[in-house]
C-alpha cells in the first residue's frame, strides 16, 4: 500500500476527498467561459483565516516547530504572497516532496487546509544474492552512492542500479539481475533498500581486439596482458583487478621498449553471450623510442626512473619534463653539487626514434659545514635550528650535508612564520652562502641573518555577536588575549577554536570574521575584534538505530553506547564519538552515521546509526622463529650456559566474538615451538556491569614448556581478572590465579636427591593487583613520556596454594628526547619473592617455577634468555632466586635515511638469591657466588616495519659469571654420581662461564 | 488521479463552489527551492503586461516559463551564497517610474492595467528587481573577468561597422552570455529540479 502511494501519490488523498475528483468538471465549466482568466483565487484573498489544518494529520515537523516556520496564522487574512512563503518554507524543511494549499469557506472567513507528501531518505543499504566475488557486497554497497540520511528520490536509485551494473559488468559479469527490493519506514522518513543480486556467471577472457599504431607484435601485448594462463594458455575469468594489470602490463612492455609515449586505452569491453566471452577492445599508440641520456652526471637506471616521472606517467610532456629536471637537480644538490643545474633537450623524431638529452652541469662538489644564526633574541638557536631542513656534514646519515636552494628557501620560510606567528610582522630572514669557507674548497657555510622587528602585541580582544553561547568560556579558548603577541596564525587558531566550540554546540552555520587596528597609544599593540555570526542552533530530534543490520546483537548494547539525546545541541563531536564506541564494542565491521536531511532548513533533526554485523567467528595463523643462545637438548646437562639454537613456531588462534549478542569474546590460542606448546581459552566480558571502565575475563592456560634452561614444566592455570580503567593512561587489575606446575623430572638439570622440593609438583592460589600507567607518547616507537607496572601478589593456603609468599614486581621507563634525533630511554626493574612463615633458606622455600628467572633479550643482554642468577652448584643450570634488579639504558637514534635507526646500550643486574644478597659489586667473589651485578654494553640496529621496529642486538658481557657444571650425558648420570658429583668424578666437573658476547633478533623496542 | 464525470455532478456544481478549493500548489522543485502555480501565473501575467500583450496560460508557455524561473531560482541561490549585492529600493524606483512613463498616458491607465492583468505594484516591481539584479549578477560574476584583445574588437567593430566601445562592449556581452549558459547549464545538472506534470495540463 505505501508502495502505490509512492507511484499514484494522490489516488489515496482522492479515495478521502472525492471532491477532487470532480475538479475537471470545473475546469471545463471555467473553460466555457472564455472571458474570464485563471484567477489567483480571488474570491478567498482578504478572507480571515479560520482554521488551518494539515492533510495527513501527522506531520513529519513537530506541531510547534511547524506553526513557527509557518507564516501563514489564523486569524489574518489570506494573502497569496503569504500562501506562497508558507509553501516555500515547508518546502526548505527538505521534508516534503510535494505540498498543496486548499481553501474552503467557512463563516465568513476561509479554512486553508495543506495537502503534503513526506519525502523520503535513505536508509540501511544492503546487497544479497547471489554475488559472485569480486565484486564484494560492500563494493556494491558503495557503488550505489546513496548515503545515509540523504534525500531518495528514484533518479538517485536509477543511479545506483546503473552504478551497480557497470560494476558488474567491469567484473566480467554481464547478465546480472539487480532487483530492489525496499523497506518504509514511515515514523522516520526511511527507505531502506536491498539490492538483491544475481550475479550470473563470469565471463572469460577472449583474445583482445586491438587497433592502432602497436609496433610489437599482437602476441607479445597479449602475453603483456597476462589474461591467459600460463603454460596451458586458457583464458582466465575477467575481473576488474585483472582489467587493470593487464593495462598496466602493456604500458610496461612499451617502456622497457623505451616508446615512453605509449597510449593505451580501453575503449570498451565486447560481450560474448554465446561464448561467455569478454573481448576487451584497446586502442593502443606506441609512439616512437625515447631514448633518456643525462649528459654530464650518470645516474643508475633505477633511479633516473624514479626521478623522471614520465616513466610512472607513462607520458612525455613539458611539465614532467620540467619536473624530472628539478628532481635531478635536487638529488645532485644532496649528494653535495650545491651548484648543480639541469636542462632538458627534446630532439625530433627520425625513423622511429628520438632522443631526450638531460644536461646536467653539476659545479663543484660541496659539503654544507657551517650554519650559523645571528640576530636572534626572542628564539634561540637551538630552537631555530631545530625546526630546519639544512644539515651540516656528518659520518652517516648525510656525509656532504644537506642543502639545495629550495631547502634553504624553505627554511628562511620557516623561521619566517615562527617569527610572523609570534608577533613578529616586520621580521626580515636573509641567508647568505658562503663557499670555500675558511678558504678549504668545497666547503660551504650558512649564515642566516635575522632582523626581528618590533613585536606587535594584543591590546584588547572583542568578542562581539556571542549570544547563545558564554562568552567567557570562548575568551578562555583564545590565543589572542592581552598581552600576548599578535599574528594572524593565532588568529586562525582562535577562529578555529571559537567555531569548533560552535559547530560542537550544534551551530552549523556559524561565521567568524575579524579586524583589527592599532590602539591609540602605542602602533605596535592591536584592538582586535571578532564577529561572530551564530546562525540557527539544530538539535537532535531523536537518535535513530536501524536495526536492519542487527542479527545478533542485543538492541541494548547499542542503546547504552549513545552520546546523545533528543533535545541535545546537535554536536558533530558527540555524533562521531557515539560511532567510536560503536566501534569499540568489536562486533562491528562497520557503523555509518549520518544526519538525516543535512540540508533541510529545520532546526531538530535526525541522527541516523547504521550498523553491520562483522563475521563472528575469526581464524588466524601465524608463523614465526626465535634465533638465540637457546638451543641444547632436552636431557644433556653439557650446555648450561645455552647454546646458539633456532626456534620455529606456529600459531593458531579461533576467536568468536558477540557471545549472546552481548559483546563477550570467547577465544582459542595455541602456540607450538620447539620451546613450548601452549593453549589458552579466554573468555571476556567488556564493560562489566554497564560499566565502561571495567572489564572481566576468565582464563583457562594449558602449557608444556622448555623455556627454562634448567627443566621444563607443564602448567594448568586459570585465571579470574576484574581490569579497571582509571584513566586514559592508568589501567589496574585484580585477578586471582590459580596453578599447577609440574617440573618434568627427566628434564631437571638439577639433583632431585639435593633439592627433593624443587621436583614435586606444586599448587599455587594468588591473589594479585597490578597496574599499569603509560603516558608514552608512541608505545611503539616512544620518544618521550613514562610508564611503570607494578605487580603484587599474594600466595596463601586460603587460596589453594601449597606455598604461602608475597611477590612484588615493579618496572619504571622513562624516555627523553635530547635534540632533534636522539631518545635517551631507560627502564629500571626490581622484584622481591618473600616467602612466609619460613625459618630456613628463602630460596628453599619458594617452588622451582614461582622464582624470577631473568636475562636476555628484554631484562639483561649480558645473559642469554633466562640463564641470569643463582646456579645449581652441581650442574650450574639456573635456579632462579627470589630478588630481581635490572637497569636498562638505551641512546636511541637515527642511523641510515628515516627507517634505519640504531641503539647504544647499556644493562646492568642480575636475579639474586634473596633480597638480603641484592648488591652493586661488580665483581664475582668466587665460582658459586652469583649475587653481584652484572654489566653488558652493546650495539644494536633497529630496522622500520609497519608492526614495530626489527631489533638486532650485539652484546658484550664485561663480568659474566664463572660457574662449576658437571658435565653429564643424563640426569641418570647425576643421580648415579651421588650426593656431591664433582667429588665423585672430579673431571667431569669442568669450570665455565657465561660467554661474553650474545645476541639476539626479535620485533618490538626492548622495552 | 481517477476522474468522475457525471450530470449530477454538474448540477451539483453550484453546491460545489462552496467547497475546498486548490488555492497553490508547487509546480517546479529547484533543490530546496519552490516555483509555486501562483508565482508562474503571476510571472505569465507580468511578462504579458510588459509586452502589453494578451498572457498565455497554454501548457506550452506555462513550461516555458517555468524553464525561466528555473533558472533564476539557481541564479538566486548563487546570489545568496555569494553573498552579492542586491539592488536597493532606491535603484528600483526610477526604473518603475520609466516604465510607467513609457507604456501609459498617466497613472490611472497604469492602475487599470494592473487590474486588468490581476497583478499588483508589488508584483511588478519584484519582476523589475529581478531583471536588473540579474544584469548585476551577470556583470559582477562573467562580465568582469571576460577578457577580449584589441584586435578581436577592431575585427568586430569592422565587421559590424561599430565604434570600439561598442564593438568591445558587444564581445564582452556576448562572451558573458555563453559562460552564463555554460555556468547554468552546470548549475542545472548539479540540482534536482522536479516538475509536477499536473500543473502543466
Amino acid at each position: 500500500m505505501v508502495t502505490e502511494l509512492l507511484e499514484r501519490p494522490y489516488d489515496k488523498m482522492s479515495s478521502v476527498r472525492p471532491q477532487h475528483a470532480y475538479l475537471p468538471g470545473l475546469v471545463l465549466l471555467i473553460a466555457a467561459f472564455p472571458g474570464i482568466i485563471p484567477a489567483q483565487s480571488n474570491a478567498y484573498i482578504g478572507r480571515s483565516v479560520v482554521n488551518i489544518r494539515f492533510d495527513p494529520p501527522r506531520q513529519p515537523i513537530e506541531g510547534e516547530e511547524l506553526f513557527q516556520i509557518l507564516p501563514l496564522k489564523r486569524g489574518q487574512p489570506l494573502s497569496m504572497d503569504v500562501v506562497r512563503e508558507s509553501i516555500a518554507r515547508l518546502f526548505a524543511t527538505g521534508r516534503y516532496a510535494d505540498i498543496q494549499v486548499d481553501a474552503e469557506p467557512y463563516n465568513q472567513g476561509v479554512i486553508v487546509t495543506f495537502r503534503t507528501r513526506n519525502s523520503w531518505f535513505v536508509g540501511n543499504v544492503s546487497a544479497g544474492g547471489k554475488v559472485n566475488d569480486p565484486p564484494t557486497a560492500g563494493q556494491l554497497v558503495n557503488a550505489s552512492r546513496l548515503e545515509l540520511g540523504t534525500a531518495y528520490s528514484d533518479a538517485s536509485l536509477d543511479q545506483a542500479v546503473n552504478s551497480q551494473r557497470r560494476l558488474l559488468e567491469g567484473n566480467g559479469l554481464f547478465t546480472p539481475a539487480v532487483r530492489p527490493v525496499f523497506d518504509y519506514d514511515d515514523r522516520y522518513q526511511q527507505i531502506h533498500i536491498r539490492f538483491q543480486i544475481e550475479s550470473g556467471r563470469r565471463a572469460r577472457f577472449a583474445p583482445p581486439d586491438v587497433t592502432g599504431d602497436l609496433k610489437v607484435s599482437l602476441q607479445r601485448i597479449v602475453a603483456a596482458t597476462k589474461f591467459r594462463r600460463w603454460i596451458i594458455h586458457t583464458w582466465k575469468p575477467m575481473t576488474q583487478a585483472r582489467v587493470s594489470r593487464g593495462l598496466e602490463g602493456i604500458r610496461n612492455l612499451y617502456q622497457k621498449e623505451n616508446r615512453l609515449e605509449a597510449k593505451v586505452t580501453l575503449e570498451s569491453v565486447r560481450y560474448d553471450p554465446a561464448r561467455n566471452a569478454a573481448i576487451p577492445v584497446l586502442r593502443i599508440e606506441a609512439g616512437p623510442r625515447i631514448q633518456v641520456n643525462p649528459v654530464g652526471y650518470k645516474f643508475p637506471k633505477r633511479r633516473l626512473q624514479r626521478l623522471i616521472p614520465i616513466y610512472e606517467e607513462h607520458a612525455v610532456d613539458h611539465d614532467l619534463l620540467v619536473e624530472g629536471a628539478g628532481n635531478l637537480r635536487d638529488y645532485l644538490q644532496s649528494q653535495g653539487y650545491f651548484e648543480a643545474q639541469v636542462e632538458f633537450k627534446e630532439q625530433a623524431v627520425i625513423r622511429d626514434r628520438a632522443s631526450l638529452d638531460f644536461l646536467i652541469a653539476t659545479g663543484r662538489r660541496h659539503k654544507l659545514v657551517s650554519i650559523t644564526i645571528d640576530g636572534n633574541h626572542y628564539f634561540s638557536t637551538e630552537t631555530l635550528r631545530s625546526r630546519m631542513f639544512l644539515q651540516t656534514a656528518n659520518f652517516l646519515q648525510f656525509p656532504h650535508g644537506r642543502f639545495s636552494g629550495s631547502l634553504l628557501r624553505r627554511d628562511e620560510d620557516t623561521i619566517r612564520n615562527v617569527y610572523e606567528s609570534n608577533g613578529f610582522r616586520d621580521v626580515k630572514v636573509t641567508a647568505v652562502t658562503q663557499d670555500d669557507y675558511r678558504g678549504n674548497p668545497g666547503e660551504l657555510a650558512v649564515a642566516l641573518h635575522i632582523e626581528e622587528g618590533r613585536q606587535y602585541l594584543v591590546n584588547s580582544v572583542q568578542l562581539e555577536g556571542v549570544e547563545k553561547l558564554n562568552r567567557e568560556s570562548l575568551l578562555a579558548r583564545l590565543s589572542s588575549t592581552q598581552g600576548q603577541p599578535f599574528s594572524e596564525f593565532n588568529v586562525a587558531l582562535d577562529r578555529d577554536a571559537i567555531l569548533a566550540r560552535y559547530f560542537e554546540s550544534g551551530f552549523p552555520k556559524a561565521t567568524f570574521e575579524w579586524n583589527s587596528k592599532p590602539s591609540a597609544n602605542d602602533p605596535y599593540r592591536l584592538d582586535v575584534v571578532f564577529k561572530i555570526t551564530e546562525g540557527q542552533q539544530q538539535f537532535v530530534r531523536e537518535v535513530v538505530i536501524n536495526h536492519q543490520g542487527l542479527k545478533t546483537t542485543r538492541p541494548s548494547l547499542v542503546a547504552r553506547q549513545l552520546q546523545l539525546n533528543p533535545g541535545d545541541p546537535l554536536s558533530p563531536t558527540a555524533i562521531t564519538d557515539t560511532q567510536r564506541r560503536l566501534y569499540d564494542l568489536g562486533v562491528f565491521a562497520k557503523v555509518d552515521a549520518a544526519i538525516q536531511n543535512p540540508d533541510g532548513d529545520t532546526d531538530r533533526k535526525y541522527v541516523v546509526y547504521n550498523m553491520e554485523e562483522a563475521a563472528r567467528y575469526s581464524v588466524g595463523v601465524g608463523f614465526g622463529a626465535e634465533f638465540a643462545r637457546i638451543g641444547g637438548c632436552q636431557t644433556c646437562l653439557d650446555a648450561p650456559a645455552g647454546q646458539a639454537g633456532f626456534s620455529p613456531r606456529v600459531s593458531l588462534d579461533v576467536t568468536r566474538i558477540n557471545l549472546w549478542g552481548a559483546g563477550h569474546t570467547v577465544s582459542l590460542r595455541t602456540r607450538v615451538s620447539t620451546l613450548d606448546r601452549r593453549a589458552l581459552l579466554n573468555y571476556s566480558w567488556p564493560r562489566f556491569g554497564h560499566h565502561d571502565s571495567l572489564n572481566v575475563s576468565f582464563t583457562g592456560l594449558y602449557e608444556d614448556s622448555r623455556d627454562v634452561r634448567t627443566f621444563n614444566f607443564k602448567r594448568w592455570e586459570q585465571s579470574e581478572q576484574l581490569s579497571q580503567k582509571v584513566s586514559k593512561a592508568t589501567t589496574l587489575f585484580y585477578r586471582y590465579t590459580f596453578r599447577r606446575v609440574s617440573v618434568d623430572r627427566s628434564t631437571l638439570k638439577i639433583s632431585p636427591l639435593l633439592i627433593p622440593l624443587l621436583s614435586q609438583p606444586e599448587r599455587v592460589g594468588v591473589l594479585s593487583f597490578a597496574l599499569i600507567q603509560d603516558r608514552r607518547d608512541d608505545p611503539v616507537e616512544p620518544h618521550r613520556g613514562i610508564y611503570n607496572t607494578l605487580d603484587l601478589g599474594l600466595a596463601e593456603h586460603a587460596f589453594g596454594s601449597q606455598f604461602n609468599y608475597v611477590r612484588f614486581l615493579a618496572r619504571n621507563a622513562t624516555y627523553h628526547p635530547i635534540g632533534k634525533r636522539f631518545v635517551l630511554a631507560r627502564s629500571l626493574e626490581v622484584g622481591v619473592i618473600h616467602a612466609l612463615n619460613n625459618n630456613g633458606d628463602p630460596l628453599n622455600a619458594i617452588p622451582l617455577a614461582e622464582r624470577f628467572f631473568g636475562g636476555g633479550n628484554n631484562s639483561q643482554r649480558g645473559f642469554p634468555d633466562y640463564q641470569a642468577g643463582p646456579r645449581d652448584l652441581t650442574t650450574g643450570f639456573p635456579i632462579g632466586g627470589t630478588a630481581l634488579l635490572f637497569n636498562q639504558t638505551e641512546l636511541r637514534f637515527p642511523l641510515i635515511g628515516d627507517n634505519i635507526g640504531g641503539v647504544l646500550f647499556h644493562d646492568m643486574g642480575n636475579i639474586f638469591s634473596s633480597i638480603g644478597k641484592v648488591s652493586l659489586r661488580w665483581s664475582q667473589h668466587n665460582e658459586q657466588d652469583f649475587n653481584y651485578t652484572v654489566h653488558a654494553v652493546g650495539f644494536g640496529i633497529r630496522y622500520r616495519t609497519p608492526i614495530g621496529p626489527f631489533r638486532v642486538d650485539l652484546a658484550y658481557s664485561i663480568n659474566p659469571p664463572y660457574f662449576r657444571g658437571f658435565k653429564a650425558n643424563n640426569q641418570q648420570d647425576l643421580v648415579n654420581a651421588g650426593v656431591d658429583p664433582c667429588v665423585t668424578y672430579p673431571a667431569k666437573c669442568v669450570l665455565q662461564r657465561i660467554s661474553h658476547f650474545q645476541y639476539f633478533f626479535s620485533i618490538g623496542q626492548t622495552f | 488521479m481517477r476522474i468522475r464525470f457525471s450530470i449530477p455532478l454538474l448540477l451539483g456544481l453550484a453546491a460545489f463552489a462552496g467547497r475546498a478549493e486548490i488555492i497553490d500548489r508547487i509546480a517546479v522543485s529547484v533543490g530546496n527551492r519552490v516555483i509555486t502555480e501562483s508565482d508562474l501565473n503571476r510571472q505569465i501575467r507580468v511578462v504579458a503586461l510588459q509586452n502589453g500583450v494578451k498572457p498565455d496560460f497554454s501548457p506550452a508557455n506555462r513550461r516555458a516559463t517555468a524553464d525561466k524561473m528555473i533558472e533564476q531560482k539557481l541564479i538566486e541561490r548563487e546570489l545568496e551564497n555569494s553573498r552579492y549585492p542586491l539592488p536597493s529600493a532606491a535603484e528600483l524606483a526610477p526604473i518603475l517610474d520609466d516604465f510607467k512613463k513609457t507604456h501609459y498616458p498617466d497613472d490611472a491607465a497604469y492602475r487599470k492595467a494592473l487590474a486588468d492583468y490581476g497583478i499588483t505594484e508589488r508584483d511588478l516591481l519584484e519582476v523589475l528587481a529581478w531583471e536588473r539584479t540579474l544584469l548585476r549578477f551577470i556583470e559582477l560574476r562573467f562580465e568582469s573577468s571576460v577578457l577580449v584583445t584589441d584586435q578581436e574588437v577592431a575585427a568586430l567593430a569592422r565587421q559590424n561597422r561599430l565604434s570600439t566601445a561598442d564593438a568591445e562592449r558587444s564581445l564582452i556581452s556576448s562572451r558573458a552570455d555563453q559562460q552564463v549558459e555554460q555556468w547554468l547549464k552546470d548549475a542545472r545538472r548539479r540540482t534536482t529540479i522536479i516538475m509536477h506534470q499536473e500543473v502543466f495540463q
